[in-house]
């Protein structure tokens, strides 16, 4: 599936929730149901739900289509095939027809070698990780549950003790930049 | 003779705004003529309060959509989907570059310019830089010093508010500040290591236009560091929170928007401008509009492009151009990381609030202008910044315990960005396209512009001391370049109708009067002769209220 395509295909659904009823209606934008469970699967591995929501509940996935549809990062949507690929490598079978446990360590195994120095693999793994960071943590549970939103702090202390249960801000605007 | 108003105002950003308030409460009708659209202070800043998950690409943006209208707005860092709709669609505002000589123009056309959206680093020069080109002759020498400038600085700080740190360092005058905005943690350790290891060095918090005490009809800064989506409190200075309220209060402005200055209107007989042209971008209607003065305001390069088409039989190369130096010596500062340091051994400690200011290592090189390696100068802006979620992008982990481990606030790291002062150099010129035309017919801007051999060497060396610096600090660096960002980059661009003493050599005097037009004055960053290192947009304030007093005195007299 080419991006221009899905791009095209979405038409007035610009927001996320938007792409994925678009999505699974089957447009002919939609991504496969395979690719839309590897996304699925991937996400929800990396964050799950604890005492916040996870990935699933704050519409990561859908946030990533539309992320990789629009070119965020730069990235394509071939990255979902080229992921599974990497998977399949990591785990010695297709990603999507292994159990839940074969699936969980072979995203440990492949996030394992994308993150170690000179990584010689993990490229398109690299890339769907990152916007899944910021499709959950921008996301409303993400971003004020799990962090802390604040928009309006109304003072600036300039040196404050970081207690074992500190939350970071996802509003700390300088951090999302820069950090 | 009659004329439709007493002064024309063309632009409507930071120095328009300053020409209107100062010369509507001196008794004068004034029209500010804005090429942009109206926004309405509080009322229009639509983005203000929205959160990540209010938009659909959760601030990001949507790629797509800055490739095909924005491709050169994207590449600056205030540019997001919060405040994309603050800045030109450059799709349909196109400027040309000579081949090998990308410039990123970033640009705000609205009611208010870019004092919507500015950093609001508000800093003086010294006679280190106004000294400057006299002492090395690398231009021609500032009819100006800062005595001329220091109490016109004090007229703009005391209306604006300007929170700082009094440093008694010569070659960057205090001001008269507001109570500084603090260090945080890291950065009152880097200060005292940096200047512990080198005395004549300072690290100081940023002077910011952003309010520590109320000020009328302004409340005090909330610490949310969103300001270029626009301040409903009126924290920091903007025409919208400032100039503007105090203009209108006077009766005496009229304000059109949606409006383009094509040209000034120059009679042949009187010598003097007539008026301007004007182009309404929405019905396209012609109009010409007569005035005793004008003031153009467009930011620097449009009050050049302005002047390079208002062309005529007496100035086939442009108004005020005949010297040929119209267009010439422009300049931006060159900017680049100079360093970025890790810094461990603060792990137990966080900040609440965003700080909408940095720190600021003023220049500490060549002070007495007597050159060496290199000529000028550079100083830093940067900051200690604690990481979040964005580490989640770069490091291994999966599952529950990747999710609690993100959950806190990460290590901090300590960035210096070096600005060095940029040389005014002929051959940087501003042009008309000799072709290309924008959709109304306008002939487009040209502008070719590269950093230069001394800027080079500025920056090398500004990168080896960052290091120092951050060595000093205790820090890993990580990163530490000195290669120039492509021109405009610092959005400093400046220069383009210098003043000088000449006028065989430049546009404009020292009260940025054209010396051929009398009744034209250039108050923007066009009038700069040379970049210093340091923010310049204070500097253009001080200008243009110092010019809009010289005016006033000259109008009263009869004499314009
Ligand atoms: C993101 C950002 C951060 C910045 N940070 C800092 C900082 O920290 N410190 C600092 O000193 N400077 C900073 N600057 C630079 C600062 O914004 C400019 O120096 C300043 O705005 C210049 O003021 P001005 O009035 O000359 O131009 P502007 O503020 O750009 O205003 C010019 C106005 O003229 C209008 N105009 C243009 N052409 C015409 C025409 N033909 N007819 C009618 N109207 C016209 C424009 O639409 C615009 O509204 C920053 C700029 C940006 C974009
Ligand atoms: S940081 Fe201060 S000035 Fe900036 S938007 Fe917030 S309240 Fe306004």
């Amino acid at each position: 599936m080419n991006r221009r395509t899905l791009v095209f295909g979405m038409g007035a659904a610009a927001s996320a929730g938007g792409l994925w009823a678009c999505v699974r209606r089957g447009d002919r934008a939609a991504l496969s149901s395979e690719q839309q469970e590897l996304l699925a699967r991937v996400s929800d591995l990396t964050i799950p739900a604890s005492d916040t929501p996870g990935a699933m509940e704050t519409q990561t996935p859908e946030f990533v289509a539309l992320a990789l549809a629009h070119g965020v990062g730069g990235h394509e949507p071939a990255l979902v095939d080229r992921l599974a690929g990497e998977l399949e490598q990591a785990g010695g079978g297709r990603f999507t027809r292994l159990d839940a446990a074969a699936q969980a360590s072979a995203l440990q195994k492949l996030d394992e070698a994308a993150f170690a120095q000179n990584a010689a693999t993990g490229e398109a793994w690299r890339a769907i990780k990152s916007l899944i960071a910021t499709g959950y943590y921008t996301s409303e549970a993400g971003a004020s549950r799990e962090l802390q939103y604040e928009l309006v702090p109304g003072r600036f202390d300039p040196d404050v003790p970081l207690t074992a249960d500190a939350r970071a801000f996802s509003s700390d605007w300088t951090s999302v930049d820069f950090g | 003779m009659s004329t439709d108003f007493d002064i024309i105002v063309v632009g409507s950003g930071v120095t328009g705004g300053w020409a209107a308030k100062e010369l509507t409460q001196k008794g004068f009708k004034v029209l500010m003529i804005e090429r942009g659209r109206a926004i309405e202070h509080g009322v229009d800043y639509i983005t203000e309060t929205s959160a990540p998950w209010d938009l659909p690409f959760r601030g990001v943006g949507d790629p797509e959509l800055y490739a095909r209208d924005y491709p050169i707005q994207r590449e600056n860092r205030h540019f997001t989907e919060w405040t994309q709709n603050h800045f030109v669609k450059d799709s349909e505002n196109p400027y040309t570059t000579d081949d090998g000589k990308p410039f990123n123009w970033f640009r705000s056309y609205q009611l208010g310019g870019r004092s919507l959206v500015w950093g609001r680093q508000s800093y003086r020069w010294s006679d280190t830089d106004f000294a400057a080109n006299k002492a090395d002759g690398a231009g021609a020498d500032w009819p100006i010093r800062y005595a001329d400038l220091a109490r016109w600085y004090d007229h703009v700080e005391d209306f604006i508010g300007v929170s700082g740190q009094r440093e008694n360092l010569p070659q960057l005058p205090d001001g008269r500040f507001q109570p500084p905005m603090a260090l945080n943690v890291v950065e009152r350790h880097a200060k005292a290591a940096i200047e512990r290891r080198f005395p004549e060095r300072r690290l100081t918090v940023g002077r910011v236009a952003n309010l520590t005490e109320e000020k009328e009809g302004r409340s005090r800064c909330q610490y949310r560091s969103i300001c270029a989506r626009g301040c409903s409190y009126g924290a920091y200075f903007s025409t919208q929170s400032s100039t503007l309220p105090a203009a209108q209060a006077t009766g005496n402005l009229t304000v059109w928007t949606d409006t383009r200055v094509e040209s000034v209107d120059h009679d042949p007989g009187t010598r003097r401008a007539a008026g301007v042209s004007t182009l309404n971008m929405k019905t396209r209607e012609r109009k010409r509009v007569t005035a005793r003065t004008i003031f153009l305001n467009a930011g620097s390069f449009n009050s050049v492009h302005i002047l390079l088409r208002s062309r005529s039989e007496a100035f086939p190369n442009g108004l005020a151009n005949g010297s040929g130096v119209l267009g010439r010596y422009i300049m931006d500062h060159a900017t680049a990381l100079a360093g970025v340091g890790l810094v461990d051994g603060f792990e137990d400690r966080t900040t609440y609030g965003n700080r909408p200011t940095g720190i600021v290592i003023p220049r500490f090189k060549n002070l007495d202008n007597r050159g060496g390696p290199f000529l000028r100068g550079y100083s830093y802006q940067g900051g200690a910044v604690q990481s979040t979620y964005n580490r989640a992008k770069r490091e291994a982990g999966i599952g529950a315990d990747f999710k609690a481990r993100m959950r806190k606030p990460g290590g901090w790291r300590m960035v210096l960005v070096a600005f060095a002062e940029s040389l005014p150099r002929a051959e940087n010129r501003l042009s008309l396209h000799a072709s290309r035309q924008d959709a109304f017919g306008a002939p487009l801007l040209n502008i070719a512009m590269t950093h230069g051999e001394n800027e080079r060497k500025l920056l090398a060396d500004a990168a080896q001391e960052a290091r120092a610096m951050l060595e000093a600090v205790g820090a890993r660096v990580v990163v530490s370049m000195d290669t120039p960002n492509p021109p405009g980059s610092a959005i400093h661009e400046m220069g383009g109708a210098r003043m000088g003493r000449d006028p065989e050599t430049s546009v404009l005097n020292g009260w940025c009067q054209a010396h051929e037009v009398a009744n034209l004055f250039v108050t923007d960053g066009a009038a700069m002769a040379s970049s210093a290192c340091q923010n310049p947009s204070l500097t253009y304030m001080a200008l243009t209220a110092r010019a809009s007093d010289y005016a006033a005195t000259r109008l009263r007299d009869g004499a314009l």
